[in-house]
């Protein structure tokens, strides 16, 4: 969990250099990647929305006023970003062969639990949520949101937010245990 | 909450789009772009700056003016009019073959980030080649006296390497009159957006060399040089994490690699000798305080010290002995 004081020292300033920007993408870059997938489930549109998230962090860093966390801060970006379907073009630097690192996924004691068949199919039940209730869901698992964030974050009411985790883990359960049969 | 609920919630709780990284070419590309599009309040500073330049500018030029004392307006520098340069043997290590490279491992020169022996050879610098028939073709572009650089996706059936999740982009390479016209050089992934070929020349031979002016997260350049072998296989014979120029600075019919880097404002010259790297730094042949700062003119051939105090002396590198010479900096 993040500690809110972490980037604290952004509130009230009014510009952040490149060198904070770098740190913020090594700290929150997978996980705002990560929600706007989440939110689009289009990878490219995801990559795009990320990028753009830093991007306007920079340039309107003065606008963090501390009142949440750094990570809710840029999730909001990125959420208004996903809805407005802003899209957005890099150039991709070339990384050639000899300095590539070879990605492999850190895979847990649960993930060897898991095969991949069952990784595969919880994704799929998860992803086939309405957009609403897959983003509360993942939102409070994956990323560790407190219900209020969530609520800020989304625009709505606490009782909203639970209502919604109520229903998410409801139909996930029920599909879950359908493939079990 | 049953055992099965458990099982999912931990799944999500792990993550479900551990593929979805944001990589250090994201990074880079939010960083260029940050450099692209200068934020509000830095455009505002720029131009307050200028502001506040010009009006200094203005009261130093009042105060310094030379109202009949010609003496005051000269730069003065205490500079040696010859300066030898010693060049000594690169000690670095071999990097082989695929190896990954820490980016925490020391670099070989203070400023230079390079952090093996940037000199390779066929084995080291090795180029695979895969079927034409393996890629789909995206885009390619002629490179003059050398061939055609390609930019591709692989085809799914496709065998050739690839140490990449997902399907990215790939850049390769033909050349002229190669011997299997079926095949291409594979050599990395990411598109050509942004890289220059060219053919030059590097220590007495025809090089192609591949450059990205902005490569690095520091903001560092990366310059690749390939050459052929005497079977016509193309290898990387040089790379290095930061500008790079040829020229024949000593006048031996060999073209030296002037390497600038930003970091710590470095210029190294590199000569090669029966396989090995020398170097000699221009910044301490010349004497280069630490609040001064020195830059390469490659048009002109010429090294600028620009001193804090706002003197400016220019050098030339002559070989027999290799030395640098001070010339007039009016004249370079």
């Amino acid at each position: 969990m993040e500690s809110h004081l972490e980037y604290q020292y952004l509130v009230n300033t009014e510009c952040m250099d490149k060198s904070e920007l770098y740190d913020l993408m090594t700290a929150y870059g997978d996980d705002v990647r990560r929600y706007a997938y989440a939110i689009t489930k289009n990878r490219e549109q995801a990559k795009d929305i990320a990028q753009e998230v830093f991007l306007k962090a920079f340039h309107s860093v003065g606008a963090f006023k501390g009142q949440s966390s750094m990570k809710t801060w840029l999730f909001t970006i990125a959420r208004n970003l996903a809805i407005n379907e802003l899209k957005s073009s890099y150039v991709r630097r070339i990384v050639l062969f000899s300095w590539v690192k070879p990605q492999t996924i850190e895979r847990s004691a649960e993930m060897d639990y898991f095969s991949e068949q069952s990784f595969r199919e919880i994704r799929d039940i998860i992803m086939s949520l309405s957009t609403k209730l897959r983003e509360v869901l993942i939102l409070t698992l994956e990323h560790e949101l407190t219900m209020i964030e969530i609520a800020r974050l989304m625009n709505v009411s606490e009782g909203t937010v639970k209502s919604r985790l109520h229903r998410a883990r409801k139909i996930v359960d029920k599909r879950w245990r359908e493939l079990e049969l | 909450m049953s055992d099965r609920s458990i099982e999912w919630e931990n799944q999500v709780k792990q993550g479900l789009f551990a593929d979805e990284i944001f990589s250090d070419e994201m990074k880079l590309s939010v960083l260029k772009a940050v450099e692209r599009r200068p934020a509000y309040w830095s455009r505002q500073w720029m131009r307050l700056a200028g502001v506040v330049v010009l009006g200094i500018v203005a009261v130093m030029v009042a105060v310094n003016w030379p109202y009949g004392n010609a003496d005051k307006a000269v730069f003065v520098s205490s500079a040696e009019a010859r300066l030898p340069v010693a060049f000594e043997p690169l000690a670095a290590r071999e990097m082989k073959w695929g190896q990954v490279i820490a980016q925490a491992d020391p670099d070989i020169l203070p400023g230079l980030s390079n952090k093996y022996n940037p000199l390779t050879n066929e084995t080291n610098g090795y180029i695979p080649q895969i079927q034409l028939n393996d890629i789909q073709l995206l885009d390619e572009r002629p490179i003059a006296g050398f061939g055609v650089a390609l930019h591709y996706t692989l085809k799914p059936d496709s065998t050739a390497p690839n140490e990449i999740r997902g399907n990215p982009d790939f850049f390769g390479f033909k050349v002229n009159g190669q011997a299997q016209p079926e095949m291409l050089y594979h050599y990395g992934t990411g598109h050509m957006y942004g890289l220059q070929f060219s053919m030059t020349r590097l220590f007495g031979q025809p090089v192609l060399k591949i450059e990205q002016t902005v490569c690095r997260t520091d903001g560092e350049a990366c310059v690749w040089y390939l050459k052929k072998n005497s079977e016509g296989q193309v290898f990387t014979y040089m790379q290095l994490d930061a500008a790079s120029y040829e020229r024949d600075l000593d006048g031996d019919g060999k073209e030296e690699a002037i390497i600038v880097t930003r970091k710590q404002n470095q210029i190294y010259i590199f000569k090669e000798q029966d396989g090995q790297l020398l170097w000699a730094s221009a910044r301490e042949a010349l004497k280069v305080s630490r609040d001064d700062s020195i830059q390469y003119d490659h048009v002109k051939g010429s090294f600028r010290i620009h001193s804090l105090a706002g003197g400016e002396d220019a050098y030339t590198f002559q070989g027999g002995p290799d030395s640098f010479v001070r010339s007039d900096s009016n004249d370079m």
